[in-house]
């Protein structure tokens, strides 16, 4: 193939589709134009070396967002990424050791096997700072694209007015608690990766002759049917406690995202702690004879406690969290 | 020094760049494509690299500045480039401008050699 050729089809690469071929059509004949007649291979490359490097010229041919990222939120982004890949990893260790501490040392024998734990640890770990990243990357993508930093009106294009100021800094009251998110993070990520990969973890630990036997509270097949709703509203919490890092302050759509994930997550937990075919038979059997009473006064009092802790504690701290937000960006400067 | 220099090339790039779209659309009450103007521009000691006019001449199509139009009655077909009717707005709007900008910036510059 022809000098010429192999210059256009670099630039033209790189374009989209549809510019592709007339771009193509157009660099060739400006390229002819710029050659003497009978013109040598030294001429060529003369020519081709003026209009210079394909990348650079492709780039101007197409003018549109090469970033993922751009600078208004990158240092928010290099923050959230921070802390969540550390909630993350720190969740990953914890559920491990969790596992390696519950199983009992009984179960490690030799070197060989805690070599072995040690190389899977590693692994899990670095696996889920993979998950992490890309899904915090991701947000902050379609944050770019959408605008939905830009101010207080996300998905419009409005301009920015003095009214858009923060009014906060003089209010303390309507600034986000960092640590409160953080600790958000913490559990979401830590409830969604038990349920996830774990969830034979939450049981009772009975220690009998020598072994310890394992009694899951979750029926691991009715399980199941929650995973993608449970990935669905993690990421969704996540999402808005993403948001609330780069906005730092309440404000109405935000509020509004937050209520909105707060209904999500108690429909969730409601549904879920309420569910009878969801909760282990043989765990209220265990648990019945721990405390000396039948399996099914165990079943009463444990869907009892449930129903009180899904609907009063937690709908209620969610109703609570949800108001607050609305009240928070109400504050005005005092 | 050679930071020196290399501090002056991009300022004087960055001058110039402002300029470009002005240049370009004087040049452009009659139809020409993109070597012949190429070659205009240079005749008249304001050259513009082909690498950087091919793609502008585009983005001005593209924001209406110009309409475009194959040539295929010669030997090799060429894409030739005219001001369009908002383009002519535009271009003597910018002229103002310019005249504009340069009277004051004159008159900022003139200021230490009185």
């Amino acid at each position: 193939m022809s000098l010429i050729e192999r210059y256009i089809i670099a630039v033209t690469e790189r374009l989209p589709e549809n510019i592709r071929y007339d771009v193509a059509e157009e660099l060739r004949s400006n390229i002819e134009d710029m050659l003497p007649d009978n013109a040598t291979e030294d001429d060529i490359r003369e020519v081709l070396e003026e209009l210079g490097n394909p990348k650079k010229l492709a780039q101007e041919y197409n003018p549109t967002k090469r970033y993922l990222i751009g600078p208004a939120i990158y240092d928010s982004y290099i923050s959230v990424l921070k802390t969540v890949l550390g909630i993350a990893v720190s969740v990953i260790i914890f559920i491990a050791l969790l596992d390696i501490v519950l199983k009992g040392p009984s179960n490690i024998d030799n070197v060989d096997s805690y070599v072995e734990l040690f190389i899977n640890l590693i692994e899990t770990a670095v696996i889920g700072a993979f998950q992490a990243a890309f899904w915090v990357t991701f947000v902050f993508a379609i944050m770019e694209r959408t605008g939905i930093n830009e101010g207080e009106h996300p998905f419009s294009n409005k301009k920015w007015s003095l009214d858009d100021l923060p009014k906060t800094p003089l209010s303390e009251k309507s600034k986000i608690s960092r640590a409160e998110t953080v600790f958000s993070m913490f559990f979401t990520i830590l409830f969604t990766t038990l349920v996830f990969f774990k969830p034979q973890l939450i049981a009772v630990y009975i220690k009998r002759a020598g072994t310890t036997e394992v009694t899951p509270l979750f029926n691991s097949q009715r399980l199941q049917i929650y995973l993608v709703t449970v990935l669905i509203v993690a990421v969704i919490q996540l999402c808005v406690a993403g948001w609330k890092f780069v906005q730092k302050n309440w404000n109405v759509p935000l509020a509004i995202a937050n209520a909105i994930q707060n209904i999500l997550c108690s429909i969730l937990i409601i549904l879920m702690f309420n569910d009878r075919q969801l909760f282990n038979n043989d765990f209220f059997a265990e648990m019945g004879e721990i405390f000396k009473i039948s399996a099914a006064e165990v079943t009463d009092y444990w869907f009892l406690g449930t129903m009180l802790f899904s609907v009063v504690i937690f709908a209620g701290l969610a109703l609570w969290d949800s108001i607050s937000g609305f009240l928070k960006c109400r504050r005005k400067p005092f | 020094m050679e930071n020196f220099d290399e501090l002056i090339n991009t300022l004087i790039i960055e001058l110039k760049r402002g300029t470009l779209v002005l240049s370009v659309l004087s040049q452009l009450n009659n139809p020409e494509y993109g070597y012949s103007l190429v070659q205009k521009l240079e005749e008249k000691n304001t050259p513009i690299e082909a690498g950087t006019l091919y793609p502008l001449l585009r983005r001005l199509e593209k924001q209406k500045l110009l309409i475009s139009q194959w040539d295929t009655s010669e030997s090799r077909p060429r894409k030739f480039y005219v001001l369009s009717d908002m383009g002519k707005q535009v271009y003597i709007t910018l002229k103002q401008e310019w005249r504009a900008l340069s009277q004051q910036l004159e008159g900022l510059l003139k200021e230490d050699e009185l």
